[in-house]
């Protein structure tokens, strides 16, 4: 028996006590600074306020119990969208996810100062292909440069580049938004 | 950089840094202006994108890994006492047999030593709720789901009661790891502050205990129906009226 008191007072010792609590203290700014963002990122993807809830809370436990594999607080972000897209990647192996009422959506609220319909650009954000709306919304909400979404989704640059452009140019062209930047632009 | 290779940056990415893309950028009023209205259509997207976040999703999130790391302790505590208990049993088993075979006529008393050497009694439920309340605490006292009273129902139904409206403030009603035992966790609003009132169901099996305290939290508990309700409240709450408010509104299966 004494075996296990001897293991027990180990563990309660005054060093890693004060290990643990530093560790709490930067998973807890990790899920302030980052959780909104991240829930953001999932809501768009999964479009649904509660699964994206689900996978953001999924997301920081798994982050939790790997914190001691985050060397470098600057890759924390980045990490973090990684561990977020393999549980979305996961919860499609589960099962296909039925679309969602694009009215459903609740919106922040908003000053309407733009001439562009917002209801209008969300569904044709959401009506792009994947392979153009997820280093969009990398870009936008997670505000990735182009090296880490790259990084990210595991392709070159220019690729990346590419289809940032394509992805814009697609929602202007959609959205009959014409913009007077030929020509000069280039001289 | 040529100009196809400017204009896509100035679209893809209008914020890039690279030093070649800014000196380009600055070259010509129509390459700012390009770059300018990239960079509009970037907010306007952003703007678009930017969905309400659940209030106090952070709060919730640690609240979870608050309930992990509990539920991580006491899976280890049990493997510790499923080993020890493996030990005693062996140890009960092989003590009569080795005795038997030196001396059988003492195998009788052996029999009785391992009995005696079993797991000692339950914990105290009141030192089980003042131990959960403070090592929550950092977290129970920012938390704010704004439950409602079906949201209690639901959970409560599990333990035989029922509420009717009149709890005041519920900032948080979920299950909870109750040294092993699934409880149910409500943090209410009571007159000074925070009051954390837990049912936990009889066959956890606690030692109950009425009253108990210790120099940050002071407690009451009571058994209804097939629970106990505990309330736990910092020194200067008056844990009664929360205990007459509970007794109240919410009505217990016998």
């Amino acid at each position: 028996m004494s075996f296990f008191a001897f293991k027990r007072n180990k563990t309660s010792s005054s060093s890693v006590i004060k290990d643990m609590n530093r560790k709490q203290k930067r998973y807890e700014s990790l899920v302030n600074v980052y959780s909104a963002d991240l829930y953001r990122y999932a809501f768009w993807v999964c479009r649904d306020s509660e699964v994206a809830q689900d996978l953001v809370q999924e997301t920081c436990l798994r982050a939790w119990k790997s914190i001691d594999n985050l060397l470098d607080d600057k890759s924390a972000k980045a990490w973090l969208f990684t561990i977020l897209r393999r549980e979305n990647a996961r919860r499609f192996e589960r099962k296909q996810l039925s679309l969602v009422d694009i009215d459903d959506y609740e919106i922040a609220a908003e000053e309407d100062t733009s001439p562009y319909d917002k209801e209008l650009i969300r569904q044709k954000i959401d009506t792009l292909p994947i392979d153009y709306k997820e280093p969009l919304l990398l870009q936008l909400i997670a505000g990735f440069t182009a090296e880490e979404i790259a990084e990210q989704l595991d392709l070159n640059k220019n690729t990346v580049l590419t289809r940032l452009f394509r992805a814009k140019n697609l929602l202007k062209s959609n959205l009959k938004v014409e913009i007077d930047n030929n020509g000069e632009a280039h001289g | 950089m040529d100009d196809i290779l400017f204009r896509h940056t100035a679209i893809a990415t209008p914020n890039d840094k690279n030093e070649e893309f800014l000196k380009r950028a600055a070259n010509s009023e129509c390459a700012q202006k390009l770059v300018s209205e990239a960079k509009e259509f970037d907010q306007l997207l952003k703007d678009s994108l930017d969905v309400k976040v659940p209030n106090d999703l952070a709060g919730k999130i640690l609240l979870e890994q608050s309930f992990a790391i509990e539920h991580d302790k006491t899976m280890s505590n049990r493997w510790h006492i499923a080993i020890a208990a493996s030990i005693a049993f062996i140890i009960g088993l092989s003590l009569p047999m080795l005795k038997s075979g030196i001396a059988p006529n003492e195998s009788f008393d052996a029999t009785e030593n391992a009995i005696v050497s079993t797991p000692a009694p339950h914990a105290d439920i009141g030192s089980v709720a003042l131990q959960h309340v403070q090592k929550e605490y950092f977290l129970t006292a920012k938390v704010n789901e704004q439950a409602s009273i079906q949201n209690v129902n639901v959970k409560l139904a599990r333990y035989g009661g029922t509420a009717k409206p009149g709890l005041g403030n519920i900032y948080f009603v979920n299950y909870c790891s109750f040294e092993g035992s699934s409880a149910l966790h409500m943090i209410l609003e009571g007159e000074k502050g925070r009051v954390t009132v837990f049912v936990v169901p009889d066959d956890a099996g606690f030692e109950p205990s009425a009253e108990f305290s210790n120099q940050h939290f002071k407690g009451i508990s009571e058994h209804v129906g097939k629970a106990n309700v505990v309330i736990v409240g910092e020194q200067d709450e008056p844990l009664n009226k929360m205990k007459e408010k509970l007794a109240k509104t919410i009505k217990w299966d016998i």
